[in-house]
Order: C-alpha cells, then sequence, then structure tokens
C-alpha cells in the first residue's frame, strides 16, 4: 500500500461550514434512487437468469434421481441450490438425493434445518423417519413417522400420511415391535379407503403383528369386498388356522389351492387342519360312536409316534413310563369300552395328547401327529 | 469594546455557532441512514458482480473442467494485476488497514477511484476463484462512499473522519449480513472506541444496509446454519481443545502470510503485475489435485462443512489448503478480504477437531455443524483478533444462543494463545509492513491508563476557604513553607493561589476583603481514579488542583500540578512493549 498524503486540512480552516440540511436531503434522495433504480434492474436481471439456472439444473437432478444416480443428483441439487438458497423444495431434494447416495447423515442435518423452520412438515419428518429406521433408531424413527403422520402435507394429505403409517408398521414389524405395530394398524383402520385390496393388505399387517384375530376379521371383510385372490385366502385360512377355527380354516385354504395357490407349508396346514376336523375327539356335532372311534384311532397314532421317537434294541429296552403307561392302556382299550366309559375315554384322549405334546420335538411327525398336537394344545386340562 | 457590547456579540454568535453544531449532529444522523442505503446497494451490485464473473469463467457446473481450474484464476490474477498496477493502485490488500488511513491519517478522505477499483478488480479476483472474501472490499467501498458524501457536504475535519469507519459499517453489515458483528468490528477494530453519536450513526447506517441488502438479495445467510446444540458441560473441554488448535493455526496462517508477503514486497516492481497469476495458478493447481472448495469465498463449501458432507480426514485437509490459498492470494496484493477466508478455515478445522474428537470419545453429542460453527469463531477471535465480534458474529449468524459457552471458552482460549504467541494482530503487521504505524487497536485496549492517583502528591500546601480573608490567608503561608495554596471556594469551585498574589493584595489594601472576592476562575476538583486526560483543561487555569473522595468531598487526598504529572509519568511504563513487524 503506497500512501501518499492526498489531503491536507488547513489548521485555520473552519470548523463546520455546512450547506443547508434541504439540499442535503435532496441531492441524496437524488442519489439514491439513480442507485436504487439501477441495482434494481441489475438485481432482477441477474436473479431471473439465476432463476432458470436453478429450474434447469433441479430437473437435471430430478432425472438422475430418477435414474437412480445419486452421486449426479446431489451435484446438480447442491449446484441448483447455490442458485436459490432459500427454496425448501431444493433442500428436500438435495436430502433425498444425498439418502440415496448413501449420505444419511448429511442428509439428516439438512433435513433438521428444515424441520426446524418447519417442524410440522410431513414430508421433512417422514424423510428424517426414513434415515432413522434405517439406523435402527426406533425412539427416534416413531416420532418423526408421528410428526409425519399428523403432519401438513401439500397434496394427497390423507393418502400420504396413510403411506407413513404403513412405512412405520412396516418398519416396526422388522424390528419385532409387535406391540407398537398393532396399536397403529388399530389407527390406520380407523381411515382406510373401503376397497379389498388395502383391507387385505391390512389383514397381512395384522397377522405378521400376531393379531389373528384382527387379521381374520380383516381377511373376510376383504372377501366380502370381494378380494378372492389366493393371498387373501391364504391370510384368512393361516389366521383362522392360529385362532384354533380349524373348520374356516380348511374352507379358506381348500379355496386357496383351488384357487392355484401351492407351497409345501400351505399344504401341510391344510392337510393338518383337515386332520385335526377329521380326528377331533370332541367336536361339535359328532356321535358317540364316531367320537369313540376317533379317540382309538388318536391312541393308536400316538403309540407309533412314541415307538418311533423311543426306538432302541428290544433286549436292552428300559420302557419308559410314557410306554408303560400306553401299553397298559393298549392292552384295555377298545371302541366298545371307550364308548361306554367317558372316563376311560377322557383318560385315552389325556393320554394320546400327552404323547403328542412330549414327543413334539421328535423329528420327522406325520400329518396326523401335528393335528392332535394342535388339539392337545388346545385341551391342556386333558394332558396329565 | 464594552463589557455589555462585548455580551451582546457573544450571545449572537455562540446562537449561531449552537445552531451550526446541533444542524451538523442530526445531519450526521440523517447522512448515517443514506450511508447506510447507498453502502447496501453498493454491496448488492459487488455481490452480483462476483456471482457474475463465477458464473462467466466457471458457468453452471459444480465440477469443472482442470484447464479452466488451472488458467482462469491465474488469467484472472493477471488481469487484476495489470488494473492495480497501472490503474488502481491503491485497492492492493484487504480494505481494513485502507479505513483505518483514511480516519487517522488522512482526515477521513478516500479518492472514489478507490472504490471503483475495489469493485472491479475484487470482483474479478474473487469471481475468478482467488481465495478471498468479499467482506473486506465491501467494509472499504461503503466507507469510501461515505467519504464521497461527506466531501461532498463539506462536513467538519472531525466529522469527515468518523464518516468513513460508519461507510465501513455499512459495507460489512450488508455483505456479512450481520449488522451487529459489523458495527462491534468497526468499533472494535476501526475506530477503537465509541460514543453515543458514532454508536448510533454506526448503528443506523449498518441496519439501512442490511435492510437494503435483504431486499434485493433476500434474507438467506451466506450458509445454512444446522441444528446446532450445546448438551453436556463437560464437552467444553473438547471445545477448549478446538481453541487451542485454532490458536495454533491462526499463529501459522499470520505467520506465513507476513513472511511471504514481506518477500513478495522486496521483489522488483514489475513483478506485482505477475505475482497474482502465480498466485492464481497456485489456487489453480491446488483445485485439481482435489480441493476445488479453496477456490473463491468458499461459502458452499462452509455449508457442506456445516452438514457433516465431509470427513474429518478432508475438514483437515481442506483447512490446511485455504490457509496456504489464502496466503497465496492475499500476498500477492491480490484485492480481496480475508473474513471469508478465516471463517472458511474456522469451520473445517473446527469440524476436523470435532471429528477427530468423536473417533476418540464417540459419547461427545456435538455436531459437526456445532463445532464447525465454534471453529469459525476461533478463527475469528485468533486471527482477526476480533474477540468480542467473534462471540457476536456466530450467535448472529446461527440465531442459537444455547452455544454461548463454547463459543465463549474457545474464543477466550484462541484470542489469549495467539495474543501470546504473535504480539502484533495481522492487520497492525500488514501496514507496518506497508510503512505505515497505525494505532493498533489492541495495543490501545491492552495499554495501561494513568489515573490522578498514580501522579498525585501528599498535600503539602495549606487549604484555605474563600471566606478568609487576605490577612488571614497571609496568616496561612507564614504556617507553612509552601509558595502556593489551595482555595476552597465551593460550590463554585477551587483555585490555587500564590503566596506574592496574596501579598500584592495585601499591599493594595484589600487586606480585609475575602479571598472569594479576588478569585477570578475556578475548577472542579479532581478524583483519584479518573485518567489523567481529565487533569489537563483544569491545570491549563490553576496550576495546582485537588484531589477528594469520592464518598467524602471534604476530605483532600493530594494535589497535582503540571509538574508532578510530567515528573511522576516518566517513571510508569504504560504501553506494551512492540515486537518486530515480521512477527515473534
Amino acid at each position: 500500500m503506497n500512501l501518499t498524503l492526498l489531503s491536507e486540512i488547513s489548521p485555520d480552516a473552519p470548523a463546520s461550514t455546512v450547506r443547508p440540511i434541504s439540499r442535503v436531503i435532496v441531492l441524496s434522495l437524488l442519489t439514491v434512487a439513480i442507485f436504487l433504480t439501477v441495482t434494481y434492474f441489475i438485481s432482477n436481471a441477474f436473479k431471473s437468469f439465476q432463476r432458470r439456472s436453478a429450474q434447469g439444473l433441479f430437473a437435471r437432478g430430478d432425472e438422475a434421481l430418477a435414474r437412480g444416480d445419486g452421486t449426479e443428483a446431489v451435484a446438480d441439487f447442491e449446484t441448483a441450490l447455490s442458485y436459490a438458497p432459500g427454496d425448501r423444495s431444493y433442500v428436500l431434494k438435495l436430502a433425498q438425493a444425498l439418502v440415496r447416495s448413501g449420505h444419511a447423515q448429511q442428509a439428516s442435518a439438512y433435513l433438521k434445518t428444515l424441520r426446524q423452520e418447519e417442524p410440522g412438515d410431513g414430508l421433512v419428518n417422514l424423510e428424517l423417519a426414513r434415515i432413522a429406521a434405517h439406523g435402527h433408531d426406533i425412539t427416534a424413527a416413531m416420532r418423526y413417522f408421528h410428526d409425519a403422520i399428523y403432519g401438513a402435507w401439500q397434496d394427497n394429505g390423507e393418502e400420504n400420511r396413510r403411506k407413513a403409517r404403513l412405512e412405520l408398521i412396516e418398519f416396526l414389524l422388522q424390528q419385532r415391535a409387535n406391540t407398537e405395530a398393532r396399536a397403529e394398524l388399530i389407527g390406520l383402520t380407523s381411515d382406510l379407503p373401503h376397497n379389498a385390496a388395502a383391507v387385505a393388505a391390512v389383514g397381512g399387517l395384522f397377522l405378521a403383528a400376531q393379531d389373528n384375530q384382527s387379521a381374520l376379521k380383516m381377511y373376510d371383510e376383504a372377501l366380502k369386498l370381494g378380494n378372492t385372490e389366493k393371498t387373501t385366502l391364504i391370510g384368512a385360512g393361516t389366521a383362522a388356522y392360529r385362532l384354533g377355527q380349524y373348520g374356516a380354516a380348511e374352507e379358506y385354504l381348500r379355496r386357496a389351492l383351488a384357487a392355484g395357490a401351492t407351497g409345501a407349508d400351505l399344504q401341510d396346514m391344510f392337510k393338518t387342519a383337515q386332520n385335526i376336523l377329521a380326528l377331533d375327539p370332541y367336536a361339535w356335532g359328532v356321535r358317540q360312536a364316531a367320537r369313540a372311534e376317533r379317540a382309538l384311532q388318536a391312541f393308536k397314532i400316538a403309540g407309533a409316534r412314541l415307538q418311533q421317537c423311543t426306538a432302541s434294541p428290544p433286549q436292552t429296552a428300559v420302557k419308559s413310563p410314557l410306554m408303560q403307561q400306553w401299553e397298559e392302556t393298549n392292552r384295555r382299550i377298545t371302541e366298545r369300552k371307550i364308548l361306554r366309559d367317558p372316563d376311560f375315554f377322557d383318560e385315552a384322549v389325556g393320554l394320546t395328547f400327552q404323547i403328542e405334546d412330549a414327543m413334539h420335538q421328535c423329528p420327522n411327525p406325520t400329518i396326523k401327529d401335528n393335528a392332535l398336537l394342535a388339539l392337545a394344545a388346545e385341551r391342556p386340562d386333558l394332558r396329565q | 469594546m464594552n463589557i455589555a457590547s462585548e455580551t451582546r456579540h457573544d450571545r449572537g454568535s455562540g446562537r449561531l455557532l449552537q445552531r451550526a453544531l446541533s444542524n451538523e449532529e442530526y445531519l450526521f444522523l440523517v447522512l448515517a441512514i443514506f450511508i447506510g442505503v447507498l453502502s447496501g446497494l453498493a454491496v448488492v451490485c459487488f455481490r452480483i458482480s462476483i456471482d457474475a464473473s463465477h458464473e462467466a469463467f466457471f458457468g453452471a457446473a459444480v465440477r469443472s473442467s482442470p484447464l479452466r481450474l488451472i488458467f482462469i484464476p491465474a488469467g484472472a490474477g493477471l488481469g487484476v494485476a495489470v488494473l492495480v498496477f497501472f490503474f488502481f493502485p491503491t485497492v492492493r490488500g484487504s480494505g481494513v488497514n485502507q479505513t483505518k488511513a483514511a480516519l487517522y491519517i488522512y482526515d477521513g478522505i478516500i479518492p472514489f477511484r478507490t472504490a471503483v477499483g475495489k469493485f472491479i478488480c475484487s470482483s474479478l479476483a474473487i469471481g475468478g476463484g482467488h481465495s478471498l472474501g468479499p467482506e473486506d472490499p465491501s467494509l472499504q467501498i461503503g466507507a469510501t462512499l461515505a467519504s464521497l458524501l461527506g466531501q461532498k457536504l463539506q462536513l467538519s475535519r472531525e466529522r469527515l473522519r468518523l464518516v468513513a469507519p460508519i461507510g465501513a459499517a455499512a459495507g460489512l453489515a450488508a455483505a456479512f449480513n450481520a449488522p451487529i458483528s459489523a458495527v462491534l468490528f468497526v468499533i472494535e477494530e476501526v475506530v477503537g472506541r465509541w460514543t453515543a453519536g458514532i454508536f448510533g450513526a454506526t448503528v443506523l447506517a449498518a441496519a439501512s444496509s442490511v435492510v437494503v441488502a435483504r431486499w434485493f438479495l433476500g434474507s438467506e445467510p451466506l450458509f445454512r446454519i444446522p441444528t446446532v446444540e450445546f448438551i453436556r458441560p463437560s464437552e467444553l473441554l473438547a471445545y477448549a481443545f478446538l481453541g487451542v488448535v485454532g490458536a495454533f493455526a491462526s499463529v501459522v496462517m499470520s505467520r506465513a502470510i507476513a513472511a511471504l508477503r514481506a518477500s513478495l514486497m522486496r521483489m522488483p516492481r514489475w513483478t506485482f503485475i505477475l505475482q497474482p497469476a502465480v498466485a492464481g495458478l497456485g489456487i489453480g493447481l491446488i483445485a485439481v489435485a482435489g480441493a476445488p472448495q479453496v477456490m473463491g469465498a468458499g461459502y458452499h463449501a462452509m455449508d457442506q462443512a456445516m452438514h457433516g458432507e465431509f470427513t474429518w480426514q478432508m475438514l483437515a485437509i481442506l483447512a490446511g489448503l485455504k490457509i496456504v490459498a489464502t496466503t497465496f492470494s492475499f500476498t500477492s496484493g491480490t484485492p480481496g478480504g480475508m473474513f471469508a477466508p478465516t471463517l472458511f478455515i474456522g469451520a473445517m478445522l473446527g469440524g476436523a477437531v470435532g471429528g477427530v474428537e468423536r473417533v476418540l470419545f464417540p459419547h461427545l453429542t456435538g455436531s459437526p455443524g456445532t463445532y464447525a460453527l465454534v471453529g469459525m469463531g476461533v478463527l475469528f477471535a485468533g486471527f482477526l483478533r476480533a474477540p468480542m465480534t467473534s462471540v457476536f458474529m456466530v450467535f448472529e449468524v446461527s440465531g442459537n444462543y444455547s452455544i454461548v459457552l463454547p463459543v465463549l471458552v474457545a474464543n477466550t482460549i484462541a484470542y489469549l494463545i495467539c495474543r501470546n504467541l504473535q504480539k502484533i494482530p495481522i492487520f497492525d503487521l500488514l501496514s507496518r509492513q506497508d510503512g505505515v504505524d497505525l494505532p493498533s487497536m489492541e495495543e490501545q485496549r491492552e495499554a495501561v491508563l494513568l489515573r490522578i492517583e498514580d501522579v498525585m502528591r501528599q498535600v503539602d500546601v495549606p487549604v484555605i476557604r474563600s471566606s478568609e480573608t487576605v490577612a488571614s490567608a497571609i496568616g496561612s503561608f507564614s504556617d507553612s513553607q509552601a509558595g502556593m495554596a489551595l482555595v476552597d471556594d465551593r460550590p463554585r469551585g477551587w483555585t490555587a493561589i500564590s503566596v506574592a498574589a496574596v501579598e500584592h493584595a495585601m499591599r493594595e489594601g484589600d487586606g480585609n476583603r475575602s479571598l472569594s472576592e479576588l478569585i477570578q476562575e475556578r475548577v472542579d476538583a479532581l478524583y483519584p481514579d479518573s485518567y489523567l486526560q481529565s487533569a489537563l483543561h483544569p491545570l491549563s487555569i490553576s496550576p495546582l488542583l485537588p484531589v477528594i473522595h469520592r464518598a467524602d468531598p471534604q476530605r483532600v487526598l493530594g494535589v497535582v500540578s503540571l509538574h508532578d504529572l510530567v515528573e511522576r509519568s516518566r517513571n510508569i511504563e504504560p504501553f506494551v512493549t512492540r515486537g518486530s513487524s515480521a512477527g515473534c
């Protein structure tokens, strides 16, 4: 800096020679007006250019995002944001692109800034919820999901809120937080659209959350609304099966199989349900003779299971108490005796259930064994 | 002229002078608003021109081609150097010292050519990628406009000196979008003091300029601050460490700039045309090597750092490279400021230190943005040596008071360490390298100011009430060896009277008259805690002054004469020892 003396004021100069205030103000106003006008035009022209650039970059970034190219989208949105720094939609898109390109922490910072400005923004909260969910932070995820569900949405608010709740439920189910998931499902059903697909989907979620009663109710409703898809029938059959409504389960599963559903588990469940209905000695509406026949059949099945599971060389066999008990009862059991002696009937059936329960960890049970085991679970009073 | 006519004339002149003075006082405040508006408009145009230059040079792409990155800063540097060398020789540097020089040396006068040159050259330089900021040039542009307005209005010398800093505050406020920080910086670093008039005018100007700037450019901050929070007091240690690291970075940068600038200034004058081009080339190479973030002011990168988009390693690298790039740009004489680079380095360093600390201590809750924000304040306090401004600046840009403790702790630590390691602040260093000895605001703050109690002596003269007669006063003199006495004529004041004057009055036959009838001028007593300056005017009237107790005015604690003031001051060293201009 080569500073040269630019002026000298004489010490004898008067302290002040001020021009009148009115002239000063007029001149200053004129200067300001001219300067203001020039600045206005320059500023407008440049802003218009920036706006166009930002819009172009935003569109390019959107395309990149749709293509799945998160990195390219981030670059475009960042540049667009530099032209339009206050634009929330740009910041939001940038955050989404950052998430897509694996930079969740950075996205979270942007989103939290947006949330601070508008805490009730549904979309911002949803994005934060997704980030928290990805990080398995249940508390934060639930908070943000709820803020998204009860937040403000620009378009399709109802649908977006429903989708947000669905996402939350799926997240909770993944985290095995079934209790929380069930609570959310109840909230979901309150404003569910009355169409078969939506109802069936919710039924599936109830099923996943182990609320079989609600699941069956949803599936029934879906079926009434005309949704006879095999998935609906399978879901209904499964729910009914879990609830012990084997008759209904058998019916649903039969229809599912008839509709073309396949799968070993499905077949097993169906056959088990069939066998339960066929073997249940306490089934309603069965004649006494048939009951006795069922009891005897079940007893024989349990015996076979017991022998299979406890098989050992006879010469060294030390029979288990259960085996001894079975053999002793087997010596006495006849269809006539079961028919005439209700206590013996209960004793035989109880022993049957006890054997099946005791042997449930033994591998390779038959369908009939599974059926008897299911029946045993419903009659703990009979197992000795 | 008889006494009556003298009195009428005095009253008329007094009214005229009073009217003129009050006219200028009001004028000054109104002028401050116009200065603010004009500075705001100028800064708006300035920022647009920087953006337009950048757009013209680099286009809309985030990442330009390597050839552009290398050659545009070099070319811009060359173009700017030619303009500076041949047309605008006074626009080298940041502009802060030039504004101070206007205040302390040139009676507030800054040629308008300076503003034009600063505007054009800084726009080209910053838009072309040099590692400089627009805030300091905005400060100088505002000061120049204010000076021009003041000159046209033929303000008094005193007012004209003050009008440039007011314009500086307006320019800085508009550039920074931070009126409080701008006012504080100008008061802390340029003017060095504040009165009601200075403060009022500065605030009016800054507020006006910010209103104008926001009207045109929007109220969005230069970089978005994410949610910052400070949860655990124990984390203050982490921020204290940041203060230490920032202090050392500040010292490194100060010494690098001082050393390289001194070397470059010793080179032949014709090399001044090439130096900015070479600096630009260096910056271009850094950009091509993988750090284009060091180019320009760097607001976008600061935004990214605030939002945790860089790893701590990258942040540390960027901090280091920005120090290098800024040193290149500034020492080569390229017009532009150091505010934005300082904030950039602080943000990167803060984020890096925060990142390392979180690796070592995962329980730390401070986000990257919090550390980056505190880091900005640290560098502002350590490098620019504006501690108060640094604290308020952080609050103003973040709008968040929850981090007050980390900011206070870190900034203070940085400032104190830098004061110990680097005695002379950077702006003072630069001015001395230019051969201009501007007053150092920091030295003035730290100077030990003498008070009356430091120079007064015991009461060794008679203290006589003014109601006593001349004859009685003679008696008092005979009781002591003193040649003077203090006369207490309160509530009208005090005076000193010599034995010769009393004897003369006796000879004139005034022995029975009271001393109060003979006193012509009176002064107020001094207090022990008053500064020496308060004694200068009274001592011109009375050769001896009493020093009385504030709570017990009847107690005369001591006396002061001009001789005491000179003799006792000689034995006291009130000023901080100055170091060499190359730093110590």
